[in-house]
């Protein structure tokens, strides 16, 4: 008997080595993908902000930038490659400790042993899942979001379980901790209250140490979370450091401190999900849909039987799972793209399934003991694997490899010597080109985001921008960026010291949230302009018309194809940055450039046979639209028509779509064509409230007021019956305004032509 | 119990060597992948193509790896520019190279040499690049373009920030006060313990913490 039961722990301990090793091999199979250098989004931020001990965007992640400065330690590859390996490390670590984590819940029943095969079936599946992949492969905090998630459900899992309530305390202070990686854990605090205040040890066991009650366990673990969380005096501390190449929200003082790590920018985006409850039902749908890419449905019997398992066990546990589930559904969705944001509900959805497995296995081993049940879970993984990991692998930017640095570095190192760049697009790339590379000391970079949060912004000084010419007051010293007409200052500085100027910016404000608008100084563009059209017109004329063709000739080379996936992956970027420069073209007037760059860049990347571009999809979308818009500032309604169907036959759902050709008609006088296409929009994306106010509109003023507000009325029954309270009382607002006095009918009035949201 | 915490140690540090040969063999690879395509791309005259992938196989830097070659041979090629009068291309060459080098930076800066050998060579060329624009291609006056060169190259020379000391002091005692705290919790409430046996463990979280403020006032 006691030899049985040594062999039995012997292939235990065998198992949790399998286990080790497993995710190592995961760990080494992300490493494989990592992006080999800046990436793009935050990667470039993230990057430098490890490398220097910087601070980033908010809430400024101190706990990773400290953590990921290890690996940049490391004499292999390069800074970028380095701190992308980070991410794979956390997301190795997070399939090891999720390991541990399900034989630990699953041991809470004690009267049978836990089947570690069984139970660790789904996690090559997990491991190699689109979005835990896509996070462990990118610079960003997500993989490390996972294991600390994963760490807090194991320290609570061991208190359950009957050990020392240290276990507890432990995960008080690695929620702190967390809180420092990304500040969005903090959301989770109801679960931790809930497993905290109504969550006890296994009455059948007495555990090591004292046993507190509620009030004293809440006091202990605010003491501890508070010492993790004192992390966050990184962004104090460093703030007050001269030179950080981005010392983002500039948090030097107690008020731009908790304006940064509150992100008080965005609060309101923050807390739309939570306020728009009654979207509840749209987000849980959005939920599933996402889910699907990941989560092999006919599975769901087991996942309903590992929450099954939980709930007899301890149910705290199970109601802890789903409220985070929830909480994701109920706050991300709504800003949030959807693969990084719901990747602590697919860990939720993986360990239901787990358990669900580890019962299938006591159920088996009960009805044929040996290895037979194992061979059966072997294979189960490996066909769990074979559904869910390889198909459903999206494009990801490692496949273009070093295309966000060289996206910037032909134009960048080519610039004449201290030339001055304001820049916009892609938030740090160019930032990171220089702290990182240092590509040219020469050359003065300032990034438009800084421009934006000027109040949140270290003053610009000289060791910042050594060979920049920088206003300075009668004192000598360097003003502010908040000094009236800053940047027309500094602008004239430099342009009549014969520097050239470069810019990239986005006429469009997607870049600003709501709270910060543009700077007055903003006007300073109107100073550049004058240029152009004055003394230096022909230098910059003749500088941008460059700039346009070496573009093209971009385009040409990429088309070639010499470089695969350069040429399959940038086009679509590309477009994204030449598409606010070719806006600012058209906004003057010059449409006739613009439009030569668009038919260009269509021309290089189109199938010669079906017209299509083939470039990834948004881009392409959006290169039409932008296209039809051109030709419609041109009043080139005829020529639009066409250049609409197109658009719509790329994608016939977007609703928009047949909108903007209803203008168009409109336009033209083609009442009919016009009020069937708003018809068709409408009916193809009938949740759109502003469609719906258009075509409302529109019936108003060509067919009659009673067929508006007929129109209107069954939209908003429709609206309300969809939950959509806000949009069905925004119609009704509407119809009412329709039914007034025209002098009354501000909104009416304001709403009468078609035309353009923007 | 102390053979299976000796077990445990030498899974964990076989498994970090095997990490790390196995990063040492993806870097290298992938450096001689890139180091071949430049070279290809240098014999059919592509020299914007053979940059790039230069600078691409410097960015698998290894000491002693493929790298070390592909620095070599991109300063080799930036030499040849110049010889053959094709100086804004040495300037690009010399660019790349300087950016991989310094991208590649750890606890050291690899090939400093290199580095001392070419700031000087390119802060030459943008000198007389500004100095050939304002001239509008004329003579350039000789002192002039020496003290402009002096002035690229002290720009040039400064280099991002290489003391690791203070970050590397911030990163550990940010490691010691953390460890110092779970070290606190686990003895104190595991049992009930005399405040003796916490002294150590507190100690060591209060001096990880100084140290750790103070590092990062200094880093």
């Amino acid at each position: 008997m006691s030899t049985q039961i040594r062999t039995d722990a012997a292939v235990q301990k065998s198992y949790y080595y399998l286990l080790f090793f497993f995710s190592l091999a995961v760990t080494m199979f992300y490493v494989a993908c990592v992006t080999p250098s800046l990436g793009f989004r935050d990667g470039p931020e993230l990057v430098v902000t490890a490398t220097y001990l910087d601070i980033a965007h908010p809430a400024g992640f101190p706990t990773y930038n400290l953590l990921a400065k290890i690996l940049t330690w490391l004499p292999l590859g390069s800074l970028g490659f380095r701190v992308s390996v980070f991410s794979a490390l956390a997301g190795g670590a997070t399939i090891f400790f999720l390991g541990l984590l399900l034989a630990k819940i699953h041991n809470l029943k004690k009267d049978s042993p836990p089947s570690l095969p069984w139970l660790w079936t789904a996690l090559p599946a997990m491991a190699l899942a689109s979005p835990i992949w896509a996070a462990s492969i990118e610079v960003e905090v997500y993989s490390l979001n996972l294991l600390f998630i994963v760490g807090l459900l194991y320290c609570a899992a061991s208190w359950f379980e009957g050990r020392s309530i240290a276990w507890l305390y432990a995960g008080g202070l690695l929620y702190g901790l967390s809180c420092g990686n990304h500040a969005a854990l903090a959301l989770y605090l109801p679960v931790l209250l809930l497993l905290t205040l109504l969550g006890a040890p296994r009455k059948a066991v007495i555990p090591k140490g004292p046993i507190h009650g509620a009030a004293t366990r809440i006091g202990f673990l605010a003491i501890v979370f508070l010492v993790g969380l004192s992390v966050y005096i990184f962004l104090f501390i460093r703030a007050n450091i001269d030179y950080l190449p981005i010392n983002f929200g500039y948090p030097n003082s107690l008020e731009r401190f908790f304006y940064h790590v509150s992100d008080a920018k965005d609060s309101d985006v923050h807390a739309s999900g939570l306020l728009a409850f009654n979207k509840l039902f749209f987000y849980l749908k959005f939920h599933f849909q996402n889910l699907t890419s990941v989560f092999f449905w006919p599975a769901l019997p087991l996942v309903i039987w590992g929450l099954v398992f939980l709930w007899r066990y301890y149910q705290i546990l199970s109601v802890a799972l789903v409220t985070l589930i929830l909480i994701n559904m109920g706050f991300f969705f709504y800003w949030i793209d959807g693969v990084s944001a719901f990747l602590p509900s697919v860990l939720a959805w993986f360990i239901l399934l787990s358990l669900g497995l580890g019962e299938l296995g006591r159920f088996l081993r009960h009805l044929q003991p040996g290895r037979a049940g194992i061979a059966i879970a072997a294979l189960l993984a490996v066909f769990l694997t074979l559904i869910l990991a390889p198909a459903r692998y999206q494009e990801r930017e490692t496949e273009a490899g070093f295309l966000a640095t060289e996206m910037f570095w032909p134009d960048f190192v080519n610039l004449p010597p201290e030339s001055v760049v304001l820049q916009s697009n892609n938030w740090f790339s160019a930032a990171a080109i220089q702290a990182i590379y240092s590509a040219r000391p020469d050359v003065t970079l300032i990034n438009w985001p800084w421009l934006y949060q000027a109040r949140n912004t270290p003053p610009p000084n000289n060791q910042r921008f050594p060979l920049a010419l920088l206003p300075k007051n009668s004192d000598g010293q360097f003003t502010s960026y908040l000094e009236p007409n800053y940047y027309s200052a500094f602008l004239n500085l430099n342009l009549d010291s014969g520097r050239k100027i470069y810019i990239q910016f986005s006429e469009d404000a997607s870049l600003l949230s709501p709270y910060i608008k543009p700077d007055p100084n903003f006007m300073f563009l109107g100073r550049l302009l004058a240029d152009n059209s004055a003394a230096q017109e022909a230098a910059h004329a003749g500088e941008f018309g460059l700039y346009l063709s070496r573009l093209m000739d971009y385009f040409d080379r990429l088309a070639e194809g010499t470089d695969p996936p350069l040429a399959r992956k940038a086009p679509a970027y590309l477009f994204y940055i030449v598409r606010p420069i070719l806006g600012f073209i058209a906004e003057q007037g010059d449409y006739a450039s613009a439009e030569k760059v668009m038919r260009h860049f269509k021309a290089r990347f189109s199938d010669p046979v079906s017209g299509r571009l083939l470039i990834p999809y948004d881009a392409g979308i959006n290169a039409q639209a932008f296209f039809c818009e051109l030709l419609v500032q041109q009043k080139r309604y005829h020529e639009a028509t066409a250049e609409f169907e197109t658009l719509i036959a790329l994608d016939p759902s977007i609703g928009y779509s047949y909108y903007l050709l209803g203008s168009n008609y409109d336009k033209l006088g083609n009442i009919e064509a016009a009020m069937a296409n708003l018809y068709r929009a409408s009916e193809v994306d009938p949740l759109d409230v502003e469609i719906a106010l258009r075509l409302g509109s529109y019936l108003a003023k060509n067919r009659s007021q009673k067929a508006a507000v007929d129109f209107l009325d069954e939209k908003a029954a429709y609206f309300f019956r969809q939950g959509l309270s806000n949009s069905g009382q925004a119609v009704i607002k509407f119809r009412d305004n329709l039914i007034m006095p025209p002098d009354n009918s501000d909104l009416s009035n304001e709403n009468s032509s078609l035309g353009p949201s923007q | 119990m102390r053979e299976n915490l000796k077990t445990k140690i030498a899974v964990f540090l076989f498994s970090v060597l095997a990490f790390l040969v196995f990063m040492g063999i993806l870097t290298e690879r992938r450096a001689r992948s890139e180091l071949e395509l430049a070279r290809a791309a240098v014999a059919l005259g592509q020299f914007d193509s053979a940059d790039r992938h230069y600078f691409q196989a410097l960015n698998w830097y290894a000491p002693l790896g493929s790298s070390q070659k592909a620095a070599e041979e991109l300063l080799a090629l930036a030499n040849n520019h110049l010889k053959e009068g094709r100086k804004p291309l040495a300037l690009l060459s010399l660019l790349r190279l300087r950016s991989a080098l310094i991208a590649a930076r750890s606890f050291y800066l690899p090939r400093k040499d290199l580095l001392e050998k070419i700031n000087p060579v390119i802060a030459q060329l943008l000198a007389e690049n500004k100095l050939g624009h304002q001239a509008n291609e004329q003579v350039l006056d000789g002192q002039a373009l020496d003290a402009q060169a002096k002035a690229y190259l002290r720009l040039y020379t400064d280099l991002p920030p290489m003391d690791q000391k203070w970050p590397f002091l911030a990163v550990a005692g940010f490691l010691v006060w953390i460890g110092g705290a779970f070290e606190v919790i686990k003895i104190y409430f595991r049992s009930q313990v005399k405040f003796n046996s916490l002294v150590l463990p507190l100690v060591v979280f209060i001096c990880g913490y100084c140290l750790w403020l103070i590092s990062l006032t200094k880093a």
